[in-house]
Parts: structure tokens; C-alpha cells; sequence
């Protein structure tokens, strides 16, 4: 695979900017219809689900910032969930995500399909 | 109403400064990054301050979903303005999608006339087909190159004889040199308003807007005067950064002279002060002065950060008040 650095750390960006703005219409724009979310709580299927998650998460907090050090780009041939077998537009995002006064440290799976949309969020919490 | 300052985002600062300053006065506002500050591939302005890429497009987004008081210019919008010296398509066509105005300019790479009309037409055309709704500054300041008054207009004219009609009204800023230049944290140009009224009058005549770049270090009194004389709008970047850095050097001294001596060699050690002054200067005795220069390029190392934690935090709120008490200075 061609890894085109630019153009996934573009699309990185502006998922989390997003993400942090509450901004669903963005965020949307970002996500494939088939997107599946997994995190240590929920494990959801579906542009509509997961938007829906997202504006529960977004009305529960009134600040939530990112801090974003880097991203690694993931093979699949190092993959053992097999879920993400096929996938190689795969990117491993070690994250500082803070609500309000609470602070996670967490890993999100993000991948993305041929057209750049994001096709499945697993998120680790640390 | 078009904004009468225009300034350079230096800073995530200035930035959020000049955002709150247009909020609070409904009061309407230009941001002009260079592309060295912000461009489609980065740059060393960090206004989203959390490791996301600061780019043309993450910082369109940031601004406007603050507010839509703040037209967004690329400034030096052309070849051998970027980080390395590329021919400057790639971030017309990422400033199209995301900016209202590109200011077109070639002068660095072409200083002989013609090259730079015939530039300056060829990005015009390509950038309209990319966005027919974007619009254009020409011209250029005199430190990348100067324009006799007779040159100007032969400029305007052949740029409205060589462009269709519909394309050549979407340009509405004309640059105008009055005599303005900057060395180190001072104005050394020599200012003529004979100048200034000629080329406004061009401008007018051609149904343009008269902006001049290099206003920083001014006098109010004196941007007040042009404005009086028919300037219609002004350029102001590097003064912003240095009114943060004066702020910082002064907090650190408070703190302890350690402090600001690492603030010191962090901005020695970046040489990013070395194509604002003369051969003879020497950082070493000129701690503050260095700083005042070059601090703005900065603040987003990541020695620098480590270094503001131990300052309070609200020493951003004074830096602020202090950039928004300048922008009223100038403009109200």
C-alpha cells in the first residue's frame, strides 16, 4: 500500500477538531454508512447509531479536548483481531481525551476505506 | 463593511485574540497567514495547540466555527513563499476550497515585469477555475518589490486587458507601497504621501480597495493619516508577535532570569531572527531585543511549551487584552 502521510493525517485532524467541536454534521461527512464503533463500553453498527452515540456523548459535556501526539500506520499482516484483517488503511491514535474534569488516555483503531471514510472506530481505554 | 486591519495569526494568541476582539465590537476583521505560518501541509503557527495538523484547512474550520466576522486571506499567496520553494499550486488550490480572498503574489520568484504580470494572470486563471467565487489581491510590498506609481497602473490595466472580464472583477484589493519596510521591531521606511494619494487614486479608479502591507510599528496617528487619505485598508503581523513575546520575556524575568535566559536561547538557537536584522547583531547582547524579534516562531517547539508550563496560566489573558488594546488603537 501507498501510505499518502498527508492525506490520513488530514483526515485524522479533522475527525478529532470535530470531534472536539461537536460537530456532527462534520463528523458525518467523515464516517462510511457501515461504520462500526467498538469502545470498553458499546459496540455499535451504522453511520445512524454511532452519530447517535456521539451527540449522547456530546450533550453529556460541555468541553472535551483532544491532545493527539501521533499516529502509526498499521499493517494488517500484524493484525490478530481478525476483525481488522482485511483492512490496511488502518492508523493507531494514542489519544488525551478531556471532558470536562475527566481525563482518559486512549487508543483508537481508526480505518479508513478507498474513498477516505472512516469505516470502523475500536477505542481502548488505557 | 470590509475590515480596515488585516492581521497576521503570528500566534494561536493573535488568532483567538482577533476572533473575541470581532465577537465582542461586531466589528469586522482580516487573518493573513503567510504560508510559512499556516499552510496546507502544516506550518509553525500551532493554533489548535493539541498535536492535530495546523493546516489551510484545519485552521478555516477553526475560525469559522467561531465566527463570520473574520475574512480569511492567504497573504503571498504564489511561488517560493511556502516552507520549501515550490511553485505555490498545491496551496492555491487548498486556499481556494477554504479561504475568501488569495493575495497573488509572484514578485519573489519574478521581479522582472513581465514574468510577474504573466504569473500573476496564469494563478488568477488557474485558481478561478478551481473556485469562481474566490477573490484576489494583487500587487506586492516594496521589500519583495517595488512599484513606481506609473507601474502600478500599467500593471492594473494589463491585468484587465489579459483577463476576462468576469474574472478580473473578482479582484478587489489592490497592494499600494507608501513607504513601508521592516527591519527588526521598527518601521525604517521612508513614507511619502504624495505616494500613498496616487496610488489610492489608481486603486479608486479602478474600483478597487487600497491595502498596504507593513503597517506594523506605526504610529496610530500615522495609520489614522492614511486612513484620512483615502487608505482603505492595512496590513499588521509580526507587531502582534511581538507584543506576546514582550509579555513572556517579562513574565520569565518575574520568575527568575533562568527562566527568561532559556526563552532567550530557544530563540537564539532557531536563527529565526537572523533575516530581521543587520550582519552586526549580535543575540548575545541583545537578549530582549532577540526575543522581541523572534519569539513568535517559537512557541510551538516543543522546548518552548515545556517551558510555559511554569508560567500561570493567565498570562494569556493579559497577552489578550494587550494584542485587542493595539487592534483598537488602530481601528476605532
Amino acid at each position: 500500500m501507498k501510505l499518502d502521510k498527508l492525506f490520513y493525517q488530514n483526515l485524522l485532524t479533522k475527525y478529532f477538531l470535530a470531534f472536539q467541536e461537536k460537530d456532527l454534521v462534520a463528523i458525518s461527512e467523515l464516517f462510511s454508512d457501515d461504520i462500526v464503533l467498538k469502545d470498553w463500553v458499546v459496540e455499535l453498527n451504522g453511520k445512524e447509531k454511532v452519530l447517535k452515540f456521539n451527540e449522547e456523548v456530546f450533550g453529556k459535556f460541555e468541553t472535551i479536548r483532544i491532545s493527539f501526539d501521533n499516529f502509526f500506520h498499521c499493517d494488517s499482516a500484524f493484525l490478530i483481531d481478525s476483525t481488522h484483517e482485511a483492512e490496511c488503511n488502518m492508523f493507531a491514535c494514542p489519544i488525551r481525551i478531556t471532558l470536562d474534569d475527566i481525563s482518559l488516555d486512549v487508543l483508537d483503531l481508526i480505518s479508513f476505506d478507498n474513498e477516505g471514510k472512516i469505516i470502523s472506530i475500536t477505542a481502548y481505554k488505557k | 463593511m470590509q475590515p480596515k486591519l488585516f492581521i497576521g495569526p503570528v500566534s494561536k494568541s493573535v488568532i483567538d485574540a482577533t476572533i473575541d476582539y470581532v465577537n465582542k465590537n461586531n466589528a469586522p476583521l482580516g487573518l493573513i497567514p503567510s504560508r510559512r505560518q499556516i499552510d496546507f501541509s502544516g506550518g509553525y503557527v500551532d493554533f489548535l495547540d493539541n498535536g492535530l495538523l495546523n493546516t489551510t484547512e484545519s485552521f478555516s474550520y477553526y475560525v469559522r466555527k467561531k465566527t463570520s466576522l473574520v475574512t480569511l486571506v492567504r497573504d503571498h499567496g504564489g511561488p517560493y513563499q511556502g516552507q520549501i520553494d515550490d511553485d505555490g499550486i498545491e496551496s492555491i488550490r487548498n486556499d481556494c476550497l477554504n479561504f475568501d480572498l488569495i493575495h497573488i503574489d509572484p514578485w519573489k520568484k519574478y521581479s522582472d515585469y513581465n514574468l510577474g504580470l504573466k504569473e500573476t494572470i496564469d494563478l488568477i486563471n488557474q485558481a478561478y477555475e478551481w473556485n469562481p467565487y474566490i477573490k484576489f489581491e494583487v500587487g506586492t510590498e516594496e521589500a519583495i518589490r517595488k512599484f513606481s506609481t506609473d507601474e502600478l497602473e500599467r500593471f492594473v490595466l494589463d491585468l484587465k486587458k489579459s483577463l476576462n472580464t468576469k474574472i478580473f472583477n473578482n479582484i478587489k484589493y489592490l497592494v499600494i507601497q507608501s513607504g513601508t519596510a521592516l527591519k527588526a521591531n521598527k518601521n525604517i521606511g521612508s513614507y511619502s504621501s504624495d505616494q500613498l494619494k496616487d496610488m489610492i487614486e489608481i486603486a479608486k479608479r479602478f474600483n478597487l480597495i487600497s491595502k498596504e502591507h507593513n503597517g506594523d510599528y506605526l504610529p496610530s496617528d500615522l495609520i489614522k493619516d492614511k486612513f484620512k487619505l483615502g487608505l482603505d485598508c492595512i496590513n499588521i503581523a509580526p507587531e502582534f508577535g511581538k507584543i506576546e513575546s514582550d509579555i513572556l520575556a517579562e513574565r520569565f524575568q518575574e520568575k527568575g532570569d533562568s527562566y527568561l535566559f532559556e526563552f532567550f536561547k530557544i530563540c537564539k538557537d532557531s536563527n529565526k531572527w537572523v533575516k530581521w536584522v543587520d550582519k552586526e547583531f549580535e543575540p548575545d547582547n541583545n537578549v530582549l531585543e532577540t526575543i522581541s524579534i523572534c519569539g513568535h516562531y517559537v512557541f510551538s517547539y516543543p522546548s518552548f511549551k515545556k517551558l510555559k508550563q511554569n508560567l500561570e496560566p493567565d498570562v494569556y489573558i493579559d497577552i489578550q487584552k494587550a494584542i485587542q488594546k493595539r487592534i483598537k488603537e488602530i481601528i476605532e
